[in-house]
């Protein structure tokens, strides 16, 4: 609690930082998922007869499933934190944000979790709306609606810090490459698909599947939306473990390169 | 204006890595596009009456028509980039008028190059080569259309700087947009939300409407199109000369 409480004006300031340019935040909310969504509306739509299912997803199950992704997909980006973080990196300004009593790494968790709470909004709202239309199996009972409940803010939590963990890995290339242009347009393209925001890993050919349900993109989007729309909790522990595992490796990764990308730093004051 | 597109595009080649990259970049993301278009052909035979060649066909055409605005919004981009920094005074004393400096100064005539390739391609792509001479004429027209209703409402996207000293996000929201113009016209709303998309958002018919003339002899989309770019240049006109009245450049 007091961790919470210590590195609350980080998570404020995220937020804000968010809310200021209401310009690209109304572009992000409204637009850009929006039209992700109309894509999927009109194609799937043409699609479908009836009562018909495609890999035990009916119509009205995969345009949730759309929404959800599309929203997990914007509270998991990690893209303003590898822009913000590379900026600092060529502009010498680490070691100004290393000497605040706060660890660096703890500063930029804080703060993405902070600008991420707004996209947590649409990710409940649409959970209890696709509850009270088709009551999932797992909602049945009390013991199993608990479990569902907890698996759903388990996965939100492990899906902000793993890609959080994946950003900051991404974002310390700069230190190497010099510009994380590159980096960041891959990020968008790869996210998007591997993420499986676009369509749910089994509507993929039998080819790519076994990429498309392992990779550790899925488990921050397409993972926590088949959750909670199938609410299998076998099949949730399952892949609540996998993105457990894959934010444990990760956070390894990233302290390791931490070191590493110190040591080749050379800023403003190094 | 020759002037400035030699100028644009020996810039652009002086940071070639960085024009190679966007390329394959902008390839890697099509085919991934490409593939979606692929998978969604398993699942039926034809996309409301629409066939995988046809429908491909469309996504070729939106390659290249968004490949080739893109040349252009990159330009106004940086104009507006200028403008809000207060460093375009220099620039409008050029001998040049004020459309050719925002259109052409920051250009990147080299997406036009992978343009020209796409375009050797179509013999291959095109499903029904053999139509008269209208639809190839109505087609090309489309196309043209096409591209202008991107710039378009990109510029009119941009125009919110006018207002508010701060650039707008027009890159970010064209593109999003952009990502419907692979559909073909047969997925897209029909009747009267067809219009008012159409003329809200002529860029969501930059690609279908002459793949519709091409393909089907349907020159409806194209129409709504057509009035779609004309009212909304005309709008944009009319704003940015309002705006550009009460707006003081910050160097003048």
């Amino acid at each position: 609690m007091k961790m919470i409480e210590r590195h609350s004006p980080y998570m404020r300031n995220g937020l804000r930082l968010l809310l200021v340019d209401r310009g690209v935040l109304f572009v992000d909310f409204f637009i850009a998922t929006g039209v992700a969504f109309f894509i999927q509306f009109l194609v799937w739509t043409t699609i479908y007869r009836d009562d018909q299912e495609i890999h035990g997803f009916s119509f009205n199950e995969l345009m949730f499933y759309c929404a959800l992704t599309i929203f997990l997909s914007r509270l998991n980006n990690c893209y303003d934190l590898i822009e913000e973080m590379a900026q600092e990196i060529i502009d010498g300004h680490l070691e100004v944000l290393m000497a605040r009593p706060t660890h660096y790494l703890a500063q930029k968790f804080f703060a993405y979790l902070g600008g991420g709470a707004l996209y947590v909004v649409p990710v409940i709202a649409l959970s209890l709306f696709f509850c009270v239309q088709h009551t999932p199996a797992a909602l049945t009972s009390p013991s199993t609606a608990i479990a569902y409940l907890l698996i759903v803010l388990a996965f939100l939590f492990i899906g902000t810090v793993l890609s959080f963990c994946i950003g900051m890995i991404l974002a310390m290339t700069t230190c190497w490459l010099m510009q994380a242009d590159f980096v960041l347009a891959c990020l968008t393209t790869v996210v998007a698909f591997l993420g499986g925001a676009i369509i749910p890993p089994s509507f993929w050919p039998e080819f790519i599947r076994p990429l498309m349900e392992y990779n550790p993109f899925q488990y921050f989007v397409a993972a926590p939306a088949t959750f909670i729309i199938q609410g299998d909790i076998q099949a949730g522990l399952t892949a609540l473990g996998g993105a457990t595992l894959y934010t444990l490796a990760m956070l390894v990764i990233m302290r390791l390169m931490w070191r590493r990308a110190l040591n080749t730093y050379s800023g403003g004051g190094g | 204006m020759w002037i400035l597109l030699r100028k644009a595009f020996a810039t652009q080649l002086h940071y070639f890595g960085n024009y190679i990259s966007y390329l394959a970049i902008q390839a890697a993301a099509q085919l991934l596009t490409l593939f979606y278009l692929f998978t969604v052909f398993t699942y039926t035979d034809t996309l409301n009456g629409w066939t995988k060649e046809q429908a491909i066909f469309v996504f070729y055409l939106a390659t290249m028509v968004i490949l080739t605005a893109e040349c252009f919004t990159c330009s106004i981009q940086q104009y507006y980039y200028k403008l809000v920094r207060g460093q375009l005074d220099p620039l409008l004393i050029l001998p040049v008028r004020g459309r050719a400096l925002q259109l052409l100064r920051w250009s990147e005539p080299g997406f036009l190059v992978p343009v020209v390739l796409l375009l050797c391609c179509w013999p291959w792509l095109d499903p029904l080569p053999n139509r008269a001479l209208s639809a190839w004429l109505g087609g090309a027209v489309a196309l043209l259309l096409g591209v202008l209703a991107i710039i378009v409402v990109f510029a009119i996207a941009s125009l919110p700087a006018l207002a508010t000293q701060r650039q707008a996000p027009a890159d970010f929201m064209v593109s999003e947009l952009s990502r419907m113009v692979f559909l073909p016209s047969s997925v897209m709303p029909r009747g009267t939300w067809q219009f008012a998309i159409g003329i809200t958002l002529p860029l969501l018919f930059s690609a279908n409407a002459a793949g519709a003339i091409l393909i089907s002899g349907d020159y409806q989309g194209a129409a709504i199109l057509c009035i779609g770019v004309v009212v909304l240049s005309s709008l944009h006109h009319y704003i940015e000369a309002h705006l550009k009245r009460s707006f003081s450049y910050p160097g003048s």
